[in-house]
């Protein structure tokens, strides 16, 4: 759109990926949004936290996770979240999707 | 020495340094004005935040620390994110959404929001919000609001609904959105002309398609257009109907202010009856009464007069806030008054229950006087600075300087069976109980007297202090033996009734006039005819 701004680039790109990225990460177990967290700003792929919130309640309201109170053993009890049936199908769409759109920018680049 | 805090975050107990509790309120307070249009999920992203928070928090507290600071408090935020991470997010979200109906100029109509200005501010930063809306010096609106508070204090009523009405601009985004683009006729006509380019866009995008064969579609398409062709139609509806009500709670509050502050003459050029509340007040309520009547009225009135100013104000600047506590209390405050006013009415029309009367008979002296005058005693000029009120068939006479109250009474001339004529006052009155009516007829003060050969009668009967009027009567009832000639003086039409009389005259003629009592009543007396 209006200014081409490196860092203003680089957020999009990581928006784009980020609700894939959460999925995989779910994928590979059920977390608590702290361990997604964890997983997600060790990647460098978020810079706060805040902003996993809103996209986590999006996606359980879009059906692709799921979540179940967890007890714990400091403070009160805490979010567990799981990927869905619809959730699995959904990633399996973005893996295939984002091959594609590496293989693309691959080509693209090495030309 | 700080003050420390004791609060809950996310079901967790903490103590807080009360300058690191207040940014953490104004930081949870923004947070929920950003996700306000998330509706049903908003609380839930909160409480999320607000759980990740105590949990950060937390692993700041040691066993040598156990108050959480205001650095604690910002490094937290500093790693959930500020509100502007957040906006960002979302404003990359909805632009990634590909779904091109979504009309660019949308974005840049909305820009400016109608904020209080908390940087800009007197008192509640009214007048900065509408001076960055309007694109003008706050000075102006601030005059404004001051020259309205002459027009019956209707800048204060204004400003308090203000202050409720807008939100006030916690974010730097909101900040941002208040100072947008102005506001004028020529963007209201933009916004316009852009719905209109966006109709025939799409036509031409339906005439171009392939689509355009398939009905199916083209149904659709139809569909979708008029969709688009109602929004803007309606939106300027909405536009008009704001403003509509905003004119009518505005105007008719100033008209009432008016009516209620200033004494006018309704009926116009004619000089009475003048209708005045504090008058009437002190003519026919106790004091208590009528100001808890005055309020109730008020409130009665200005609460859908308010509302209506308010439902307008929300419509024209599309502020979309809803407070459910504030309109209950106004509706509480609604049907109290009406409760209130009603019972009070109630009560004072019980003032009014029962009826009394009680008659008095004087012997006039005749001392074998020719002719027995009968005059109206002169000594009080009553008339001066009175009022005269007329309700159903009663005149109230009204002395606003010192509050009496004082009405005529009613001569009436019949033929007597005595020797000497008699006066009959009798007085007639209504109060809450029989006794009360009895006590009443005490304080219904008339004064007539004799002297000589001339009766003079008061013109006016009076309340007696601090009475209120309770359908006071008084009748003078006059027996005339036969044969007696009287004279009725020319301002003897003021108390006289409609007298039976042989030569039926009427009692605006009969004045000035000598009568002499007969077997068939009063007869026009001349001294030729003797």
């Amino acid at each position: 759109m209006s200014e081409m701004n490196l860092e203003n680039v680089k957020a999009q790109m990581r928006k784009g990926v980020l609700e894939f990225c959460i999925l995989s990460i779910l994928s590979r177990g059920d977390a608590y949004a702290s361990d997604i967290i964890k997983r997600l700003k060790e990647s460098k792929l978020i810079v706060v936290e805040g902003t996993l919130y809103p996209l986590l309640s999006r996606q359980k309201n879009a059906g692709l996770l799921s979540y179940r109170w967890e007890e714990s053993t400091q403070g009160p009890p805490r979010k567990y979240y799981a990927l869905t049936d619809k959730g699995n199908e959904f990633l399996k769409e973005l893996n295939s999707s984002w091959s594609e759109l590496v293989e693309a920018v691959k080509s693209i680049y090495n030309k | 020495m700080k003050k420390v805090v004791q609060t809950n975050i996310g079901g967790r107990h903490f103590f807080m340094d009360e300058d690191a509790y207040q940014v953490m309120n104004e930081y949870l307070g923004s947070l929920k004005t950003h996700f306000e249009k998330e509706k049903e999920v908003a609380s839930e992203i909160i409480g999320d935040i607000e759980q990740r928070m105590a949990e950060l928090l937390e692993s700041r507290l040691t066993d040598n620390k156990k108050v959480i600071s205001l650095e604690d408090v910002l490094e937290t935020i500093k790693i959930l994110g500020k509100i502007e991470d957040f906006e960002f997010m979302d404003g990359e979200g909805e632009y990634g959404d590909e779904e091109e109906e979504k009309e660019p100029s949308y974005s840049r109509k909305e820009n400016r929001h109608l904020y209080r200005d908390p940087d800009n501010s007197y008192i509640a930063g009214i007048a900065g919000g509408l001076g960055a809306y309007f694109n003008v010096d706050p000075m102006w609106p601030r005059l404004l609001f001051f020259a309205l508070i002459f027009a019956n204090g209707f800048g204060v009523i204004l400003y308090f609904i203000l202050w409720v009405v807008i939100p006030k601009a916690r974010t730097t985004a909101q900040k941002l959105q208040m100072k947008g683009e102005p506001v004028t006729i020529k963007n209201i006509e933009r916004s316009i002309s852009d719905e209109y380019h966006k109709v025939k866009n799409n036509i031409y995008k339906i005439r171009d398609s392939e689509k355009f064969r398939k009905t199916q579609d083209v149904f659709y398409e139809i569909l979708h257009m008029a969709g688009l062709f109602f929004r803007a139609i309606l939106k300027i509806i909405i536009y008009i109907i704001g403003i509509a009500f905003i004119l009518a709670g505005v105007v008719l509050i100033a008209g009432l202010g008016i009516a209620f502050f200033t004494r006018f003459d309704v009926f116009g050029q004619i000089e009475w009856p003048r209708f005045d509340l504090p008058d009437l007040s002190n003519i026919f309520i106790d004091p208590v009464n009528f100001n808890l009547m005055t309020i109730s009225l008020a409130i009665l009135i200005l609460v859908p007069l308010i509302a209506l100013i308010y439902g307008g104000i929300k419509l024209v600047f599309n502020i979309r806030t809803r407070n459910r506590f504030l309109g209950a209390i106004a509706l509480t405050a609604w049907i109290l008054a009406l409760i209130c006013l009603v019972t009070l009415a109630f009560i004072e029309g019980e003032n009014y229950a029962f009826e009394a009367s009680e008659s008095h008979t004087y012997t006039i002296k005749d001392n074998n006087y020719s002719t027995l005058y009968l005059d109206i005693n002169q000594k009080h000029d009553f008339i001066e600075g009175m009022t005269v009120y007329s309700i159903f068939d009663y005149d109230i006479y009204y002395n606003r300087s010192d509050k009496t109250i004082m009405g005529k009474p009613e001569l009436e001339i019949i033929k007597g069976y005595e020797d000497e004529p008699r006066l009959t006052i009798k007085k007639y009155t209504r109060n809450v109980s029989m006794k009360n009516a009895a006590g009443y007829l005490d304080e219904i003060a008339y004064k007539w007297e004799q002297k000589d050969s001339i009766v003079y009668f008061d013109e006016f009967y009076s309340l007696n202090e601090d009475e209120k009027w309770r359908f006071p009567e008084v009748e003078l009832i006059l027996s005339i033996p036969e044969d007696k000639v009287i004279y009725l003086s020319e301002g003897m039409q003021d108390i006289l009734g409609e007298v039976d009389n042989a030569d039926f005259y009427l009692k605006d003629d009969m004045a000035d006039k000598r009568w002499i009592m007969t077997k068939n009543g009063l007869k026009l007396y001349n001294r030729q005819s003797e």
